[in-house]
């Protein structure tokens, strides 16, 4: 009786050694000849370049043959900061002491997504006595991996002159850009032309062309010359072709651009008219041209009373 | 330098009265297909053929048969098939048994109004007679030739879907129709009317409207329809850039264009917009007419080069990118 205490009692012990390292299968009520089952989660690294990988072992060991047990499919770890970038599994049989040992091992090839720490989450593994056909469940520890900084891939030079002269480029750029703005400083300022609005190129340019003071001015050339300013003013005004635009398109296009009525009925009475002089062989009338272009030097003279775009 | 407006404006007051009378009983018939129908009023009043191209059930066939109506005039319409022969089509001799001479026996030709319906179906020597016929207004049966009444006017339709068993026109002969017409489908709204319309129990007929008189007196008022130098040379440049597209800042069409459009589609397009002056009753041309009427006249003239097929570039795109850069003036 005294023997069989001692020999229990050692067991006890040789059992209790293992408990740090390893999470050991719960039998439950399973006779005694049932082998132990051992689960074990490792991480191969403590820390992990972001450009490197990590590899994830989860082993199930027992004593006896492989068949003992029947292990269910093992999901993927549910992980934090890492992707599974590969996964295997390997059954294989090892002798200890002069006794087989099954062993079925799983690995997770684990990549880090940025730098900080890593988790995987411990993992529910469960497997069924195929003697008894009862069955049981392991769950791992919760694992941790930290990621640091890639290292440069085999091959990769260092770029540390690339950096150098990138910092003499700027230096140099600086340096450039105060001798320059020195010299400014020294140097009077040359007065800046005053930017001319279009309305003030389009008047000017009517003024040149089309002398209204003139008593013999070419009427049908007038008619022609207004026609052709007014619709080039009106192209570049409302961003359109106006010089390629027939009568009809460019008002379609000006009223598709939901511009006053008023302005569209006098663009379009310019137009009509100076297309009819134009194209009939009249010889045209001045005191209409004389309106016509009243019409338009008012559109250019003052802008800011003209009927306005609402777009 | 003055023109007198007002007396064309006048003459064409008189003597365009008849086109709203037609474009009102062929509105009895046909539902929308305005364009179609201002393109055959076109061909009419500018002596020019026209070809129409669209797919079967557009009422190509049934517009101009309806056109014919309205005008007091002889029609004939032409089926033309693979085994059709130009005597079937002109006419030919006949041996007369009693008398023991040959006599003429005129063909469909001898009218004022043709409908060759579905021309490319028929072989190139068949096509050739008409084609001739349209170009010299004669027709030549053994050793009499024979003038073609006036007026004469050449429909044809084609359509487009099929190529099997069909002769294409070529270049050169699809150069003699002064229009070709593209003809599309009608809107929602105008297939509604037309169903409506259509499968009543009795059919609206047209009404002889018009004589063939006052047709050669539009022609004649469309013709002194008056045309500013400046619209000529617009005509002109129009053309021109469809040859030397690189002169008018159209240089990437130039590898895209194989032919131009020929001298023959100057003088066209001028009649055409006189025409289209004198629909709108106006005595002068404007770029408004055209720009309207280019297109058609156009877009048959210019052949595009494989470059272009390969991009899925047709030669209506071509004629759209030219019409469209060219400064109007």
């Amino acid at each position: 009786m005294f023997r069989l205490r001692v020999k229990l009692g050692l067991v006890l012990l040789l059992a209790v050694s293992w408990l740090p390292w390893e999470v050991k299968g719960q039998t439950g009520t399973d006779s005694l000849s049932a082998p132990e089952i051992r689960l074990t989660a490792t991480l191969d690294k403590t820390q992990v370049p972001l450009n490197r990988t990590v590899r994830l072992t989860i082993e199930l060991r027992w004593e006896g043959p492989l068949d003992r047990y029947e292990v269910a499919e093992i999901e993927d770890p549910v992980v934090r900061n890492l992707k599974i970038v590969g996964t295997g599994s390997a059954n294989r049989v090892d002798t200890q002491n002069g006794r087989p040992v099954a062993v079925k091992e799983y690995t997770f090839d684990l990549q880090p997504q940025e730098l900080g720490m890593g988790y995987v989450e411990g993992m529910a593994v469960l497997y069924t006595d195929t003697v008894t056909g009862k069955s049981h469940r392991l769950v791992t520890q919760r694992l941790q991996v930290e990621a640091v900084d890639p290292v440069p891939e085999p091959g990769q030079r260092s770029r540390w002159w690339l950096g150098l002269i990138v910092l003499v480029a700027v230096l140099a750029g600086g340096a450039a850009g105060w001798a320059v703005l020195r010299r400014r400083k020294r140097e009077p300022q040359e007065p800046v032309a005053p930017e001319i609005s279009l309305e003030e190129k389009t008047l000017e340019e009517l003024r040149q062309t089309v002398d209204v003071r003139r008593p013999d001015l070419p009427l049908r050339q007038a008619y022609a010359d207004l026609s052709r300013l007014a619709r080039r003013y009106l192209g570049e005004k409302y961003k359109l072709p106006g010089l390629e635009l027939t009568t009809d398109e460019l008002l379609t296009s000006l009223r598709e651009k939901t511009l006053d009525d008023r302005l569209v009925s006098q663009v379009e009475e310019v137009l009509r008219t100076c297309d009819r002089v134009k194209f009939s062989g009249s010889s045209g009338d001045r005191a209409e041209f004389e309106r016509l272009y009243g019409i338009v030097e008012f559109w250019l003279v003052r802008p800011a009373e003209r009927p306005e775009s609402t777009v | 330098m003055s023109v007198d407006i007002q007396a064309i404006h006048e003459r064409i007051r008189q003597e365009s009265a008849f086109v709203d009378k037609i474009q009102a009983e062929v509105g009895k018939v046909i539902v929308g297909q305005r364009y179609m129908v201002e393109r055959l009023l076109i061909g009419l009043l500018a002596n020019g053929h026209i070809l129409l191209e669209g797919v079967p059930g557009l009422a190509k066939t049934l517009a101009v048969r309806t056109l014919s109506t309205t005008i007091q005039t002889k029609f004939q319409r032409i089926q033309f098939t693979p085994d059709l022969l130009p005597a079937d089509l002109i006419g030919t001799l006949v041996y007369d048994q009693h008398d023991g001479k040959f006599t003429t026996k005129k063909g469909p030709i001898f009218a004022n109004l043709i409908l060759a319906d579905e021309i490319n179906r028929a072989p190139a020597k068949v096509q050739s007679a008409l084609l001739e016929a349209m170009q010299e207004r004669q027709v030549t049966i053994g050793e009499e030739t024979f003038p073609l009444d006036d007026p004469f006017l050449v429909l044809a339709t084609q359509n487009p879907i099929e190529q099997e068993g069909t002769y294409p026109l070529p270049e050169a002969q699809v150069d003699r129709f002064m229009l070709k017409l593209s003809v599309g489908y009608p809107s929602k709204e105008e297939e509604l009317e037309i169903l409506r319309r259509m499968t009543k129990k009795e059919i609206p007929q047209p009404e002889p409207v018009v004589t063939p008189e006052e047709i050669i007196r539009a022609r004649e008022v469309v013709h002194d329809v008056y045309m500013d130098e400046k619209i000529e040379r617009y005509i002109v440049d129009i053309v021109f850039a469809t040859r030397q597209p690189r002169d008018y800042g159209l240089e990437d069409l130039e590898e895209l264009i194989q032919y131009g459009a020929s001298p023959r589609a100057s003088i066209y397009l001028t009649l055409a917009s006189k025409a289209h002056a004198f629909l709108r009753r106006r005595g002068y041309v404007t770029p408004e007419d055209v720009k309207t009427i280019a297109l058609d006249v156009l877009r048959h003239r210019v052949i595009p080069t494989f470059e272009a097929e390969a991009e899925e570039m047709t030669s209506e795109d071509l004629v759209r990118r030219v019409i469209n850069s060219i400064e109007t003036p």
